[in-house]
C-alpha cells in the first residue's frame, strides 16, 4: 500500500487515560468476582450452621424412630381381660383359639374361669348379678 | 518475569482451557490481545463507548466459549473473528446496519462523530482517511482496515470475515482506488 503512505496509519482516535488497565481489571472482576472477608466469614458461618442443623435433625429423627419401636407391643403385653373380651366377640373355636393364643395366656384364662366358678359357688346369685352389672368384664 | 510470558499464544490458550479457566492465564491473554482487539473494533465502530462495549463482550465470549476452539487455526484469528462478529452484530442491532454491501454511514452519524472532535481531531490526516473510508461499501472498508492498519495477510482476513481470498483482493483493490481519489480531491 505504498500509494497511501504510512502517515495515515496512526490511529488518531482519542482513548481515555489508563483505559486498557481499567479494561483488563474490570473484565477480570466481572469474570472472577472477589469475595470480601465478611462474605467469606458469613459464607463459612452459614455452611457450619447448615451442617449443625442437619446433624440435629438426623439425631431427632433417629431418637423418635427408636421411641416408636419401643412402644410396639407384643401379644403377651395385652391385658388378659382385653383378650377375653375380644375372643368372646369373635366367632372362633376353642381349638383355633388354642393355636392362636400363647399357652401362658390360656393358663391365665383358665385361672379367671376357676375364680369365676368359685365366686359363683361362694356368693349368692343376687350378689353376683349386682357385681356383674358393676363389673361387666366378668361376663365370660 | 513469569514463565507464561514466554509461551506461545496457542500454548497459553491451551493452559487456560486445561486449567478450567484459571484467572492468571486469562489475564495474560487479555494483556496480549486487548489493545489489538480494541483498535480493530475501534476502527470499525469509530465511537469509543461503542468499542468499549463490544471489546468487553469479545473477551466475555472468549471466556465462555473457550472449549469450542479446536486449535486448528491461530488463536489470534479466532479472537479477531469473535471481534469481527461482535462488531457486525453491534452495527446491525444498534445502528440498524443491514449488509456489508451498503455504506455504513448512510445517515451521516459517523461523519458527525468525526467532525465533533470527541473521537478524533477533525483536522488530522487520520480523520481525513476515516472520512474517506466512510464513503466505501462496508465490505471494502473492512478489508482495507485489516490490510492497511493491521498488515494481516488475505488468508487471515478470509478466516476472520468468512470471505474468499479472491473476493477480498478485489475489494481491497477497489477500496484503495476510491480512497486515493478521495484524498486527492479533498
Amino acid at each position: 500500500m505504498e500509494e497511501i503512505d504510512n502517515r495515515y496509519k496512526n490511529n488518531g482516535f482519542k482513548v481515555p487515560d489508563k483505559y486498557f488497565e481499567k479494561l483488563e481489571s474490570g473484565l477480570s472482576d466481572q469474570l472472577y468476582p472477589r469475595k470480601n472477608k465478611w462474605q467469606i466469614y458469613f459464607g463459612n458461618a452459614i455452611g457450619i450452621a447448615a451442617s449443625v442443623t442437619i446433624v440435629i435433625c438426623i439425631g431427632i429423627l433417629s431418637y423418635k424412630s427408636t421411641q416408636t419401636r419401643e412402644k410396639e407391643i407384643s401379644f403377651s403385653d395385652l391385658d388378659s381381660m382385653d383378650i377375653v373380651n375380644y375372643t368372646s366377640s369373635i366367632d372362633i373355636s376353642d381349638e383355633e383359639l388354642e393355636d392362636l393364643v400363647p399357652e401362658q395366656v390360656i393358663d391365665s384364662l383358665y385361672q379367671i374361669e376357676i375364680i369365676h366358678e368359685q365366686v359363683s359357688n361362694d356368693i349368692p346369685e343376687e350378689e353376683i348379678n349386682d357385681l356383674e352389672e358393676e363389673y361387666d368384664f366378668l361376663e365370660i | 518475569m513469569s514463565n507464561k510470558e514466554h509461551i506461545s499464544d496457542q500454548e497459553l490458550f491451551k493452559l487456560f482451557v486445561e486449567s478450567n479457566r484459571a484467572e492468571k492465564y486469562f489475564r495474560e491473554l487479555m494483556k496480549r490481545f486487548s489493545q489489538r482487539v480494541y483498535w480493530q473494533v475501534r476502527r470499525i465502530l469509530i465511537v469509543h463507548s461503542d468499542t468499549d462495549e463490544v471489546v468487553q463482550s469479545v473477551f466475555i465470549k472468549l471466556w465462555q466459549h473457550a472449549e469450542s476452539f479446536r486449535f486448528d487455526s491461530a488463536i489470534s484469528s479466532y479472537i479477531f473473528r469473535i471481534a469481527y462478529n461482535e462488531s457486525m452484530n453491534f452495527l446491525k442491532q444498534k445502528r440498524r446496519f443491514q449488509s456489508l454491501d451498503e455504506m455504513l454511514d448512510s445517515d451521516g452519524f459517523y461523519i458527525s462523530q468525526l467532525q465533533s472532535g470527541e473521537e478524533i481531531n477533525p483536522h488530522s490526516v487520520e480523520a481525513k482517511l476515516q472520512a474517506a473510508l466512510l464513503t466505501l461499501p462496508e465490505k471494502q472498508r473492512q478489508v482495507f482496515l485489516y490490510r492497511y492498519f493491521d498488515d494481516l495477510p488475505y488468508k487471515d482476513i478470509s478466516e476472520i470475515t468468512g470471505t474468499s481470498e479472491g473476493a477480498l483482493k478485489a475489494s481491497y483493490h477497489h477500496a484503495a482506488e476510491k480512497i486515493k481519489e478521495y484524498l486527492n480531491d479533498n
